[in-house]
């Protein structure tokens, strides 16, 4: 198992956004997490991801718990994520972006940059190779040198996307990654993940597409008010009663 | 210059400009700078030579300042307090040794200090445990002050107290261990040392220098590590009130820095001359065109340490780190989320740039010809000061620190002068206009050009250069 | 023992600044909770109110130099809010404290222009005229006296803050505030001008400030610099009763004074003016957390 929860609990004063939450995510796999609005999928990732603390429960990555770690710890355990309101480093070049990607698994410290050590250019030297060959992954290399808040909000995504790749993770968290494309943008993207997968790299991701999720992913995890009420391949999901239930309340309130 | 490539232009998005990345270009501003830090001497009578003396000492403050500020996105309203505490380090050191009866008293202080920094950078704890670490060593600090005991005791009971401490609340005996050896180590050490320094009259200022940049290290980590915790408007009121009890201390702390009556004086200045080798010493004379008197002496070391400061900072701004310390500014949670340590990233440059403030503060004590050094000169004001550098030169730009710096202290100067005329106006005499003047600039910066003066004019020019460059397209094509 | 007798003393006057930090801690919460903005130029207005009292008191009777105070506190607030924030665009955090900032040090330096850098003593309000200069009255209680003025800023407190209280729960404007505070865009769509509300909070506080200025210029002199300790004094009292809770804030601050008093009188008598910092940094050290959570969205 790559990413594993027990019973994971998180609670907002009175409010339990994520209850008793137990599921698996094995290696090479991709997993979607589907609900309706208010089901606690974007609570999930941010716990898993480390940006929240769990009120109870346990999470698992690679077989050692990160429950009480940081997201930089996490980070550094082969997981990396995007975000669903993208959050670039607007004061950076789209390639600086891509290249803060690249921190988790490169060491240079402070002396070594502000020196300029041999240490220091040949790892630059990889982190910028790097760099260039996600932006190119993702088809943004023309435009490494622009500022990252220049792009149009597509390509943002895919830049997001790019950054999170560069840290070389074994498994790639996405809040909503289609959430504000357009059709053609989320059929590029869908084609990006799939070469992603291909690539051995572990999705989990989070969308309101339905389309999108059925397309793409390889099994499905049904949330609702922070319960898990299903979990199979997108077939059994489709006709699994509790989630249409689930869904049809949603929309009937 | 640091390419961070931040274009916008307020009232909507710039279009996009693609940033050159040429190395050849980047040198350019390094060697222009280093032809006129050579030859300035020639072309300015003293007492501009003096003006850029305190221009340099503010340029370091302003870059580090600008590291914090800018780059990390980190507010510091109490900057002042480090520039002080390098000061008077050095300052006492050289000039009024700490005298024998407070000794003990402040060697143990400085040992208590440096072993709780040492004991949270090794155990990295908070809450209950850190409060009775702290309270241990203090208490272990204060064994040491006892003159019944000899010190090989009062060591072993360091190691020995924190030792079971660090067992006991599961931090790391070893860890622990070390933190009460260096305890003890250090109040020894620095009790001979400051024993030494008085019999001799004083220590040098190289000395001085180190001793200070190592103090402002400790101090600076102790509260950055706490209070950088904090964001925003917390966070400018911590360090807002930090810098004000530093400012107290430099004033109600008579026995050892002189209170705010006398101030330090007869600091010596550095003899930069000696210490450098011969053909360095020729190689100045030849830029100067005459002798170097002690003035131009201390105008080349002060403008070397700028030289290096700039240096330093561009490399860091343009490596893994600094990219580290941007993306802390733009998305704490986005960087932590690609595994930036975002807590000790904001640490690091806090004190990176209190030791550059504290580089300053020794310039400024061993200033040649004045010597002198006064609680004032380090309170809210200055610490104000500091921040209407770097917003006037613009956040995040090293070059721009640069002409920040020499733009308010000019203004400084030319207000000076200004008031010594005793000018009227309705009758009402203009004195100590500093405060409105610098209060009309940063409120009419911040509104108008909130990039800075520096990125302002460049991206002011580079949108006339390209509407120019739109207009001859759209001829050409008609 | 010697000590101990001067207790009661201390908490007279601590309870007096602890007063005025009341006051601005109210200030700081009304302008928070309207705008999410931390004022660093707090202070000034208690400054500028003290400031333009001690110098008509010295004139002009109380009730000329009282309006005049305030109007002048006011006008400083309204000042700030047309000219400085309203302006500002994309403010960022950063950039809302250097700019308030800047108002501050303005402000003091203006102050310094005109009135110069020394302490101006002003007359009680009711007060005794003795040979030429005016005595105030003093009551003896429980080992300590009282002075007339005290009792002035004690129940001039008093009055603010059930002024502020019925304002903001009974009054269409007062309410309209407190919806800007919850949700700006939601107010302007039921048609709450957000500008000219700031305006208002920025007025309100300022005035508040003045009065408290006013209030204190006898008991502590009117000085061009007691605004920095004043606003942080208040800062600290707003952010440990939680900003934008009045109530909490005036108990905070009235504490605070206590506290600060206390220490600075029989403690640290040397350092009796880093006590304000030292509190106000190992409050926000402590209790990081609880002051976070109410912290403004960066």
């Amino acid at each position: 198992m790559l990413v594993e929860t027990k019973a994971l609990t998180r609670r907002f004063g009175g409010l339990v956004a994520v209850d008793q939450v137990d599921f698996q995510v094995r290696r090479g796999q991709t997993k979607a997490l589907i609900g309706p609005n208010g089901a606690g999928k974007t609570t999930l990732l941010n716990l898993v991801s480390g940006l929240l603390p769990a009120s109870s429960g346990d999470i698992l990555i690679r077989g050692r718990s990160v429950v009480s770690c940081g997201p930089h710890e996490i980070a550094a355990l082969g997981l990396a994520r995007t975000f669903q309101n993208v959050q670039l480093f607007e004061n950076m070049t789209v390639k600086e972006n891509v290249m803060v990607g690249c921190h988790a698994w490169s060491k240079q410290g402070i002396a070594s940059g502000a020196l300029r050590w041999i240490g220091h250019w040949r790892e630059e030297k990889l982190i910028e190779q790097e760099a260039e060959r996600q932006l190119e992954f993702v088809g943004l290399s023309d435009l490494a040198d622009f500022p990252a808040h220049s792009l149009p909000f597509g390509k943002q995504r895919m830049l997001e996307i790019a950054r999170a790749l560069a840290s070389r993770p074994q498994v790639l968290l996405l809040d909503e990654p289609a959430s504000g494309l357009s059709t053609r943008e989320t059929s590029e993207l869908a084609e990006l993940l799939r070469q992603i997968s291909v690539r051995g790299i572990t999705i989990l991701l989070v969308d309101h597409d339905m389309q999108f999720v059925m397309d793409i992913s390889d099994e499905v995890v049904v949330l609702d008010q922070g319960r898990k009420i299903a979990e199979g391949t997108p077939a059994e999901i489709q006709v699994n009663p509790r989630v249409i239930a689930a869904y049809l309340g949603a929309e009937a309130k | 210059m640091d390419g961070s490539g931040s274009k916008r232009i307020r009232g909507g998005q710039a279009a996009p400009v693609r940033l050159r990345n040429a190395q050849v270009l980047n040198l350019l501003p390094f060697l222009f700078f280093l032809v006129c830090y050579a030859f300035a001497p020639r072309v300015v009578n003293e007492a501009q030579l003096t003006t850029i003396i305190y221009i340099g000492i503010y340029v370091l403050l302003a870059v580090g300042l600008n590291l914090l500020m800018g780059y990390a996105g980190q507010i510091s309203l109490g900057h002042a307090a480090f520039f002080g505490i390098g000061a008077y380090t050095s300052g006492i050191l050289t000039a009024k040794p700490i005298a024998n009866e407070v000794i003990p008293g402040v060697s143990v202080g400085f040992a208590v200090l440096s072993a709780v920094a040492l004991f949270l950078l090794l155990t990295r704890v908070s809450g209950w445990k850190l409060g009775v670490g702290i309270v241990l060593l203090v208490l272990l600090g204060w064994l040491h002050n006892l003159s019944s005991i000899a010190p090989a005791i009062c060591a072993a009971c360091a190691v020995v107290v924190m030792g079971v401490f660090g067992l006991v609340a599961k931090v790391g005996w070893s860890r622990a261990c070390v933190s009460g050896a260096v305890l003890a180590i250090l109040a020894n050490v620095s009790k001979w040392f400051l024993r030494n320094t008085l019999e001799r009259g004083g220590a040098s200022p190289w000395t001085g220098l180190l001793v200070g940049i190592f103090l402002t290290a400790v101090i600076s980590y102790l509260i950055g590590s706490q209070v950088l915790r904090l964001r925003g408007h917390y966070l400018a009121m911590a360090t807002l009130a930090f810098g004000v009890i530093v400012e107290i201390v430099f004033r109600q702390w008579t026995a050892v820095t002189g209170g705010s009556s006398d101030g330090i004086f007869n600091i010596p200045p550095i003899q930069f001359f000696s210490c450098i080798p011969g053909f360095m010493r020729r190689f100045y004379e030849m830029a100067a065109g005459k002798t170097v008197d002690l003035r131009t002496q201390y105008y080349y070391l002060v403008w070397a340490f700028v030289f290096i400061a700039i240096v330093l900072a561009v490399n860091i701004v343009r490596s893994r780190v600094g990219r580290a310390f941007r993306a802390v500014h733009s998305s704490e949670q986005a960087a932590a989320s690609l595994g930036v340590d975002t807590a000790r990233y904001k640490v690091q440059v806090f004190v990176l740039s209190a030791c550059m403030a504290s580089v300053a503060g020794t310039l400024h004590a061993h200033n040649a010809g004045i010597g002198y050094i006064h609680p004032s000169e380090f309170g809210f004001m200055v610490s104000v000061e500091l921040v209407v550098m770097v917003v006037l030169g613009g956040m995040a730009s090293v070059w721009g620190s640069l002409f920040g710096a020499a733009a308010i202290q000019t203004l400084k100067d030319t207000l000076l002068d200004l008031e010594k005329t005793n000018p009227e106006f309705w009758g009402l005499k203009l004195q100590g206009l500093d405060p409105i003047v610098f209060g009309a600039v940063l409120i009419v910066v911040m509104i108008v050009l909130p990039q800075g003066l520096v990125r302002g004019f460049s991206d002011g020019l580079s949108a006339l250069w390209r509407g120019a460059g739109r207009i001859k397209k759209q001829q050409g094509v008609g | 023992m010697d000590l101990l007798a001067q207790v009661p003393q201390l908490v007279v006057s601590g309870i007096t600044l602890g007063c005025i930090y009341a006051i601005v801690a109210v200030g700081f919460s009304i302008i928070y909770s309207s705008t999410q903005v931390i004022n660093f130029a707090q202070g000034e207005f208690v400054m500028i109110g003290a400031m333009v009292a001690a110098v008509l008191l010295a004139k002009t009777s109380l009730l000329v130099a009282f309006p005049a105070a305030v109007a002048s506190g006011c006008l400083a607030g309204a000042l700030v809010a047309l000219f400085v924030l309203i302006p500002l665009k994309r403010a960022s955090v950063i950039s809302l404290i250097i700019i308030t900032i800047g108002t501050s040090i303005m402000f003091r330096g203006l102050a310094q222009l005109f009135w110069g850098e020394s302490a101006i003593p002003a007359p009680p309000f009711t007060g005794v005229a003795v040979q030429g200069y005016v005595e105030d009255r003093e009551f003896h209680l429980f080992g300590a006296y009282i002075r007339a003025q005290e009792l002035w800023v004690i129940g001039v407190t008093a009055l603010l803050v059930v002024g502020m209280h019925v304002f903001f729960r009974y009054t269409l404007v007062g309410q309209a505030m407190r919806a800007c505070a919850i949700n700006q865009l939601g107010a302007r769509i039921v048609g709450i001008n957000a500008r000219r509300m700031i305006t208002a909070s920025f007025i309100m506080a300022a005035g508040l400030g003045a009065v408290a200025g006013v209030v204190v210029s006898p008991v502590f002199y009117a000085k061009c610099n007691m605004g920095t300790a004043l606003g942080l004094g208040g800062f600290c009292a707003a952010v440990l009763g939680g900003l934008g809770n009045f109530a909490g804030g005036v108990a905070a601050g009235i504490i605070l004074g206590i506290v600060e008093s206390l220490t600075g009188g029989l403690l640290w008598s040397d350092y009796k003016d880093a006590v304000a910092f030292v509190i106000l940094l190992v409050i926000l050290l402590i209790r990081p957390e609880g002051v976070l959570r109410k912290r403004a969205e960066a």
